[in-house]
């Protein structure tokens, strides 16, 4: 339990606000909008009459200038249902001693949903790898999330990686429009991911994605012949890495940016989170990126 | 296949060196579980069989990189044709260089390299085209090199060959290429072969630089290739004999060296007499490659004057050879007086200055100059060779002054001259009998042609017959006039009348007659104590001092040096024989005679590697004489090394681009 809840990282996201950029559809009023318009305090914007509509919400001042009928449309802040999906195949078991991916991974799901908690936003986790595996429905109130970072702690990296499954499920679950938090090495096909990805977001549901590289990954750092190993299917490649490092260095650029790209494309958060860097820096830089604009 | 330097082949097992480099590699390979594989399976076109038949590659040119090295250090003899036949040859201008060394006596399967190779010239030259000009290059009885041409009468060279014999003296390798390449630059031919029936001792090649052969474009070296050396080797002498006569015993100390990679057990070594009556014999065991002294005590004949010697080591590999020349001067070294008038003079006194008994050999151009060189304790022996001096009162005049005279001369020659053979001898004469027992039988080389039979002197009481003609005259017959002897030989030196100047029977035969009257002349009292070694070794316990009086009365002062325990003088080297005196500091003088053993010095062969190095850019060839017909071994340097080295330059070219490709 100790292991994500280190009160210095804890205390430093204390006041932090982790808003989503969309409005999300809520059941209780939070910081975040509704995409629910008409009942809350704050105007958003007029749309025409139909017939229909409650005419509580016709305004009438508008109606004795124009002498047409619009409709008052109000955003009411909703608390946010959030989903944090943590990769959990054997390639996030990539890394030296205990600084694996998922680990990594565990420390940014922990401190995202402390986070949400924090701002009376209910959160759920699902974990997956060739199939969904744990999966806690949202909730919200801190005692929530300590039963969440028992989980975390407990992960195993085992199988391999099946992304499009996890989302196709987690979409299939949830009715209303939520948050969703993907932290994974996106190690999958590529093509079929970004494709589920898409497929979420016209859901409209909010999407995070928290691409999680290892250094190693980006720099291939190896000397001398090595023999490389597949960790979630079988093969082997032997070679000089410094032959092969230039090449590597490119694809793997080619490769993340594919992401970035699409992502940015079709309105879906991206933070690619390189692990030379502590937990929390990685999680200010998040939330760096995403303030309201 | 055999091989010039064979202990590279200790360095074979280096070539497990890739071996363990490749197994340590495969050890060090490290083993990483890698997520993004495809991404590096991408980037990489090699698999891992890819991988491994590069590496197996890798490791098979390393080895064969180092084999191929260690096979050019070891420097392989490639088997060839047996001998540069006559077809492949046909059209080329050839030299025989035949070595007539005594080292080429060396008995080899039954018969010696010298009439293996004189055989193998004949028959050479009888399979050869006989428009094409050859020549022989050997050592002629003068001790010279000489090149005989054949031009186009391959008998006329055959001829030669048979009369060459074993000349006592060192063969000058490097002498005897660069005459053969002058002969075949004068050729014009474009084919140009030398063929060298040689040895290959050291000393034929000592002091020899890198030769340059311009006119040369291939030389055989046709002999004993490594075979010899490895398994019988020679046996030599080395340094001189001394003889010390106390009373009537005499004491010899002589020195064998065994030249040989193996030990020779058993060796039997006799002093004779020159009769060759045994006096002495001794048992020795010679260790490969060191030396042995032999002493021999003996009892001296009272006439002291039988006493010259000759050494003989009873082995079956030696035929002629080991008889030792070392001839011990018992008596007054005589000198020999040789007229300059006649057109061989030269040829004559060189052949005299070489190989004679004589202290001294005087030219003289006319009788009335002679009292000029007499000295009184010597014995003189006059060669004559004008008819205008044999008239008897000259003859006895000359015997009064003390001379002993050699007359040559032919009374009249004809135009069309008719062939004259000698058909008996009187072989018990001192003369003779020498050469009777070194098999000369016969003089069947020589031809004789003249008109008249050699003139009788009234007033000569004795004469001898000695060698006859087949019309009955003598040829060559002893004469005494007055109290001396004359040799009259019915020919004269110029060779119009007899070619007996050029034949293996001259000198021999001036020799015996030098010996015999010196024979018949006083000895000198003080002459018994003799060193027939090049120099005397004298030590003392107290520093000491002496001068060394050399023949020509050169005082050479000589101080004693300290080493290995005791005071000690090496006196200088006696170049030539002749009488040395030690003048002590106390006055005291000892005197020696010192007669240097005619040798060939090491006797070891040169290996090949070292003559291939000499011979520069001369492409050459070992062939063995004694082997097989089918099988003889040849080094081709400009083939087979280059292509060795090629094979190394491309192997090391495939290593650095299979390292490359394997990273």
């Amino acid at each position: 339990m100790r292991k994500y809840l280190d009160p210095a990282l804890l205390s430093r996201l204390q006041g932090l606000e982790l808003k989503a950029r969309l409005v999300v559809e809520g059941t209780i009023s939070g910081m975040h909008k509704s995409p629910f318009k008409g009942f809350s305090v704050e105007f958003a914007e007029h749309k025409s009459y139909f017939q229909g509509d409650d005419i509580r919400y016709i305004d009438w001042k508008i109606f004795a200038r124009t002498g047409k009928y619009f409709i008052k449309q109000f955003e009411e802040d909703t608390n946010l249902k959030s989903y944090i999906l943590v990769d959990t195949s054997k390639s996030m078991a990539f890394g030296k001693g205990d600084n694996t991916k998922l680990s990594y991974a565990g420390f940014l799901a922990v401190c995202m949903s402390y986070l949400m908690l924090a701002q009376r936003d209910s959160v759920g986790l699902a974990t997956f790898s060739n199939e969904v595996g744990k999966y806690i429905p949202p909730r919200n109130g801190m005692g929530h999330l300590h039963h969440m970072v028992g989980i975390l702690e407990n992960l195993v990296p085992s199988a391999s990686t099946n992304i499009c499954l996890a989302l196709k499920h987690l979409a299939s679950h949830i009715k209303r429009r939520g948050l969703i938090v993907l932290i994974s090495d996106l190690i999958d096909d590529q093509d079929s991911v970004l494709r589920h990805l898409k497929y979420v977001r016209r859901m409209k549901h909010e999407l995070i994605v928290l691409h999680l590289v290892h250094p190693d990954e980006l720099s291939l750092p190896y000397r001398g012949t090595t023999r490389f190993r597949p960790d979630e299917y079988d093969g082997e490649i032997q070679a000089n890495p410094d032959s092969i490092r230039t090449a590597y260095r490119a694809r793997v650029s080619e490769y993340l940016d594919a992401y970035k790209t699409q992502c940015w494309q079709n309105d879906i958060g991206y933070h690619r989170i390189v692990m030379d860097k502590p937990v929390e820096e990685s999680v200010l830089h998040i939330l760096a990126q995403r303030r309201p604009r | 296949m055999q091989f010039l330097n064979p202990w590279y082949f200790w360095f074979l097992p280096i070539l497990a060196i890739p071996v363990i480099l490749n197994i340590w590699k495969k050890l060090r390979i490290k083993d990483v579980e890698f997520p993004y594989f495809f991404l590096l399976a991408a980037s990489t076109s090699k698999n891992v069989i890819h991988l491994k038949i590069l590496n197996l590659l890798l490791l098979i040119v390393r080895i064969l990189l180092i084999a191929c090295i260690l096979l050019a250090l070891a420097r392989p003899l490639f088997t060839a044709s047996p001998s540069p036949s006559a077809t492949d040859a046909a059209a080329s201008a050839r030299v025989y260089i035949l070595d007539n060394s005594p080292s080429m006596e060396v008995m080899v399967k039954g018969k010696t390299l010298f009439d293996a190779a004189r055989t193998a010239i004949e028959n050479d030259i009888r399979t050869q085209n006989t428009s094409i000009p050859c020549a022989l290059v050997t050592i002629s009885q003068t001790g010279m090199l000489e090149t005989i041409r054949c031009g186009t009468n391959a008998d006329q060279i055959i001829n030669e060959l048979r009369r060459t014999a074993i000349q006592p003296v060192r063969f000058p390798a490097a002498e005897a290429l660069s005459m053969a390449d002058a002969f075949l630059g004068t050729t014009g031919r474009m084919d140009t072969t030398t063929l060298f029936f040689t040895d290959n001792q050291k000393s034929n090649w000592q002091d020899t630089p890198a030769l340059s052969l311009p006119n040369t474009d291939e030389v055989y070296f046709i002999g004993t290739g490594d075979e010899i050396y490895t398994e019988t080797g020679w046996t030599g002498y080395s340094g001189g004999s001394r003889l010390v006569v106390s009373g009537n015993n005499a004491s010899l100390n002589s020195t064998v060296m065994n030249y040989r990679k193996t030990d020779l057990d058993n060796l039997i070594v006799q002093c004779l007499t020159y009769d060759n009556t045994v006096l002495a014999e001794k048992t020795v065991t010679v260790r490969a490659g060191e030396t042995e002294s032999v002493q021999f005590d003996f009892l001296a004949p009272a006439d002291k004057r039988f006493m010259p010697f000759t050494l003989y080591i009873d082995h079956p590999d030696f035929v002629y050879d080991n008889r030792l020349p070392v001839s011990v001067p018992v008596y007054p070294s005589p000198a020999v007086y040789v007229p300059t008038e006649y057109t061989d003079s030269i040829y004559l006194y060189a052949a005299l200055t070489l190989y004679s008994p004589a202290t001294r050999i005087v030219p003289y151009s006319s009788i009335a100059e002679l009292s000029a060189y007499t000295e009184p304790s010597e014995t003189r022996i006059l060669i004559l060779s004008t008819p205008q001096q044999a008239d008897q009162a000259s003859l006895q005049q000359l015997s009064a002054q003390g001379y002993f005279s050699i007359l040559f001369f032919a009374p009249g020659e004809q135009a069309q001259p008719a062939r004259y053979a000698i058909t008996s001898g009187d072989f018990s004469h001192f003369v003779l009998s020498p050469l009777r027992y070194s098999g000369v039988n016969s003089f069947d080389d020589l031809f004789i042609s003249r008109s008249e039979p050699t003139p009788l002197y009234p007033q000569i009481t004795r004469r001898k017959k000695i060698l006859v003609l087949s019309d009955g005259t003598p040829f060559l017959e002893e004469l005494t006039v007055g109290k001396k002897s004359v040799f009259i030989c019915a020919t004269d030196l110029n060779g119009t009348a007899s070619n007996i100047t050029r034949s293996a029977s001259f000198l021999p035969l001036l020799h015996r007659i030098t010996d015999y009257c010196v024979m018949q002349s006083s000895h000198h009292p003080d002459y018994y104590n003799r060193n027939t070694g090049t120099s005397l070794s004298l030590s003392e316990d107290a520093p000491f001092s002496a001068t060394w009086i050399q023949p020509d009365n050169t005082r050479v002062p000589l101080t004693s040096r300290f080493a290995a325990g005791r005071y000690r003088i090496e006196t200088p080297r006696a170049m030539k024989p002749g009488f040395y005196r030690l003048l002590h500091e106390s006055g005291t003088e000892e005197l020696f005679v010192f007669a240097p053993a005619l040798q060939e010095g090491n006797m070891e062969p040169l290996d090949q590697t070292t003559i291939i190095e000499k011979m520069n850019d001369t492409p050459c060839q070992f062939i063995n004489l004694h082997g097989d017909e089918d099988e003889s071994y040849t080094t081709k340097k400009d083939i087979s090394t280059q292509l060795i080295l090629l094979a190394c330059v491309l192997l090391a070219l495939a290593e650095l681009g299979l390292a490359n490709i394997s990273l």
